[in-house]
């Protein structure tokens, strides 16, 4: 399971939490492939890694990886500002968001009260994409 | 060089640095470009309105600087004009880039979810055959690529992805907006806004221009005040609201109900007026509001001082309104404007001008712009009356048989071969 | 390209040395100071109204600064056409590029700027910046229509040159010239129409004779009146015919037409029909009235942003004040 952090939750279940970079999965066989790229998942054959390409679906994605993977699972979104990663459910604008869950870059709740927020952001993500 | 008095057009990022989220998307297109060279992928960006594709590209283009072709791949002929333009800058690029150091051209081709729409399908092999060929970088950019009718294109593409706007981003950029603005906006109404505007940066700007015009202090109130986005008015039903406003000072809201380049609405009042205001007395006074209008805007674009803005939008609709002394009905509002009409149906007629005018420009040391004043006139009658002398300002001019044919007849001839 | 064959006569009697240029004397005096020391030459601006022979001017100094090869160290620029200041940039980048291998022979290159009034403030400012990056392998000549249209501190770097127009005996000397080398029989009512129609404006007059002169090897008034009415001038009489009638709608087709298929500029056609005012059948008081009202919106045009807006404005005026007269 690379690149798929495992968290302890308050639970004390084990939550796989998906990211951006992609999630690597088991050998699945053809029925659940079929399933994974319906539900808008789409698989690289140079990283073998399985990543998310339509966000209409990610709650049949999530139930698909929890039949596949017998974890519970949730998705994680990693703070740009911070590099800090951190799920949806804590964000206050949950509730408003239109690509909610889809792991991504965002701004975490920690920053987002930081001073000159539209600056930083600017700053962070020219570095990022190479600027 | 036109300065448009939207904010969206105000605010629009000149640099790559400048554009909020997708950060993914940035990242990966910028890396493709990049490292672009012959044989590559093309780059197909889609994803829904508003999010910033065509700007990333447009900005890319200046930060990276390249030239910029844009097209719309939905018009059947571009494939073919691609060509013409592609080919050619392949072969000078290559030696421009040799000793200028300059990165040459960049293709830009927008709405390729639209060319299925068309009944022929030449379009997509056409454009299939440019990505393979092409000696420069292309991108194609689209809303929706689910059509089956797209997935050879697919193949031939880095697909990039792009998503909505993540509420955190926007509300940072629209307090930048309202810092730069001199606004001051609640959080809560600013949350509303985010809301409303479904992760579509460009329609978020426009709802906060639009309240902007009403106040400086925004509230909740100010943003549930503005109207659904589907229930926004059409730019007929703004006329008639313009028009025939009682009082006059109601016209002013039909801005905020319509969403339109408020230059566009400008041009829609001047086409639909004399239709509307049939007295002379009233069209004359109306029509010098509008000009009234025009100056304001003209002012605008040379000092780039917006506070002239709402005098401009104040003379074009109340201004407008407060000239009908005589009432009158609603009439059949004509949008697009019918200049803009008259300038799409001679498409064909002003690109062969313009072909002949830079021939003229080249060999007489005068721009385009002077040829067409100063010497399209005297070449058209030259034309029209002695072939001798026609003939010899031709082979001067090396103008194409199609072009001595339009200079003697005023008409464009069919394609004709020889 | 040679410029002895060339068939348009505006090209093969445009004067190639300074001294063939008849006009702006003091000009070309003060230009010519410059030719014993050409690296004492700043960048300079010339002003002035079209058809007056500001390129031209530019051209014969390229010729006499930079030789028989003048055109290698020649770039040559319209603002109007450029795609942006970012192409300008780009070919004034390409150009200094491909002098620094062969400066030897000339003082610096040349890059002529004309139209470069049509240009943003905002471009002009980025033009400021390209001058000064190439200010040591390069002289700028700026070529404009209103000097007042060019920000500040491009006027502060450059010598400014204002021509004035043309003299109406030097156009109409210059016309005679011109027919007699050609074999036109230029008559005097076919030299004052040209003027009538073109003012000091030589390269209109000169393309006016030529069109003339391929309808009749005998050039008069009939003749000259037979080409201007093909380029328009007879369209915009209908069209101010029309206004002043009370039919608006057909006016401001007629409008449209002459600006999209004829290609007209605004400035183009109201200064068209200013000088048809003169030639309608009414009162001097009436006609300088409705020259004032054309005055006010000539100048509306200069300063507003959309031509057809304004255009249309005046015609709604000109309705307006027919009906008036009318009743």
């Amino acid at each position: 399971m690379e690149r798929c952090q495992k968290l302890k939750r308050g639970d004390r279940r084990l939550v796989v939490v998906i990211t951006k970079k992609g999630i690597k999965l088991p050998y699945v066989g053809k029925e659940k492939f079929a399933e994974l790229m319906r539900v808008g998942l789409r698989y690289d054959k140079q990283t073998r890694m399985f990543r998310i390409e339509k966000t209409e679906y990610l709650e049949q994605i999530k139930n698909v990886l929890t039949e596949i993977l017998k974890e519970p699972i949730t998705f994680a979104q990693t703070c740009i500002i911070c590099g800090r990663e951190f799920p949806c459910t804590e964000c206050p604008y949950e509730k408003i968001c239109r690509s909610k869950d889809f792991p991504s870059y965002c701004i975490c709740k920690n920053c987002l009260g930081k001073p000159e927020l539209y600056r930083l952001y600017l700053e962070k993500s020219g570095k990022l994409v190479g600027l | 060089m036109s300065t448009s008095l939207m904010w969206t057009e105000k605010y629009r990022p000149q640099t790559v640095g400048e554009i909020i989220g997708n950060d993914e998307a940035k990242k990966s297109f910028i890396s493709w470009l990049k490292t672009w060279k012959p044989g590559v992928k093309a780059a197909l960006l889609y994803g829904p309105p508003g999010v910033g594709k065509t700007t990333l590209v447009q900005a890319a283009a200046k930060t990276f600087s390249y030239d910029l072709i844009e097209m719309n791949a939905s018009d059947t002929r571009t494939a073919e004009k691609i060509m013409r333009v592609a080919g050619h800058a392949a072969s000078e690029d290559s030696l421009l880039t040799h000793f200028s150091g300059s990165r040459g051209t960049l293709i830009l081709l927008d709405e390729v979810d639209g060319i299925y729409g068309r009944e022929d399908q030449g379009g997509i092999g056409a454009i299939l055959r440019l990505i393979r060929e092409s000696k420069v970088p292309i991108v194609l950019v689209a809303n929706d690529i689910s059509d089956v009718r797209l997935r050879d294109l697919k193949n031939e593409c880095l697909l990039i992805p792009f998503h909505h706007v993540r509420p955190p981003l926007l509300l940072a950029l629209l307090k930048e907006l309202c810092r730069r603005e001199g606004l001051e906006a609640e959080d809560e109404a600013l949350k509303i806004l985010v809301n409303r505007c479904e992760g579509d940066v460009r329609s978020a700007i426009n709802d906060l221009q639009s309240i902007a015009e009403r106040t400086k202090h925004i509230k909740v109130e100010d943003v549930e005040r503005l109207l659904p986005r589907d229930k926004q008015i059409t730019v007929q039903e703004a006329l008639k609201k313009i028009f025939l406003a009682d009082p006059p000072s109601e016209a002013r809201k039909a801005l905020a109900e319509v969403n339109i380049d408020f230059e566009l609405l400008h041009q829609a009042i001047h086409d639909n007026l004399p239709y509307q205001y049939k007295d002379p007395e009233d069209l004359a006074s109306a029509y010098d509001a509008l000009s009234r209008a025009d100056l304001y805007f003209g002012r605008i674009k040379r000092t780039k001082d917006w506070g002239f803005l709402s005098y401009a939008l104040e003379q074009m609709t109340v201004g407008v309104a407060a000239s009908r002394k005589k009432s009158y009905y609603p009439v059949g509002y004509r949008f697009p404007p019918s200049k803009l009409i008259l300038l799409s149906k001679s498409k064909a007629e002003r690109e062969l001008k313009d072909k002949i005018c830079s021939l003229i420009a080249e060999k007489c040391h005068v721009s385009r712009r002077r040829a067409t004043m100063d010497f399209l006139p005297f070449l058209k009658a030259i034309f029209s009356s002695n072939l001798e002398e026609a003939k010899k300002i031709a082979s001067w001019l090396n103008l194409t048989d199609e072009m001595v044919d339009y200079l003697s007849s005023g008409k464009v001839s069919k394609a004709k071969k020889r | 390209m040679s410029e002895e064959s060339a068939v348009m006569w505006v090209e093969k009697y445009r004067p190639k040395t300074l001294d063939e240029v008849v006009n702006h004397k003091q000009i070309i005096e003060s230009l010519k100071g410059f030719l014993k020391n050409p690296l004492t030459m700043p960048h300079l601006l010339f002003a002035g109204p079209p058809g007056n022979g500001k390129t031209t001017v530019a051209l014969c100094l390229a010729r006499h600064l930079l030789g028989e090869n003048w055109r290698n160290y020649t770039l040559e620029l319209n603002a109007s056409d450029e795609r942006g200041i970012q192409m300008v940039r780009e070919r004034i980048k390409n150009f200094t590029r491909h002098l620094m291998g062969s400066m030897a022979n000339v003082p610096y290159g040349l890059v002529i700027l004309d139209e470069s009034d049509q240009m943003t403030a905002e471009a002009q400012t980025a033009l400021r910046r390209i001058m000064e990056a190439n200010s040591r392998t390069s002289r700028f000549i700026l070529i404009c229509n209103y000097s007042g249209k060019i920000i500040e501190p491009i006027q502060s770097r450059c010598a400014i040159f204002r021509f004035s127009p043309l003299k109406r005996e030097d156009v109409i000397g210059y016309l005679h010239r011109i027919a007699k080398n050609e074999g036109v029989n230029l008559t005097d009512s076919g030299a004052e129409a040209i003027i009538e129609q073109c003012g000091g404006d030589l390269r209109r007059a000169i393309n006016t004779l030529q069109a003339a002169s391929t309808i009749s090897k005998t050039v008069d008034k009939k003749v000259v009146l037979q080409v201007v009415g093909r380029a328009g001038a007879e369209e915009v009489r209908s069209l101010l015919e029309k206004a002043l009638k009370g039919d608006f709608l057909k006016a401001r087709e007629m409008l449209y037409e002459l600006m999209v298929t004829y290609g007209l500029s605004g400035s183009d056609i109201i200064r068209q029909i200013h000088r048809e005012i003169f030639n309608l059948n009414l009162p001097q008081k009436t006609q300088i009235e409705l020259a004032n009202l054309i005055g006010e919106y000539d100048f509306r045009l200069v300063e507003g942003a959309n031509e057809d807006i304004q255009l249309s404005a005046l015609l709604a005026q000109l309705t307006r004040f027919g009906l008036q007269k009318s009743s």
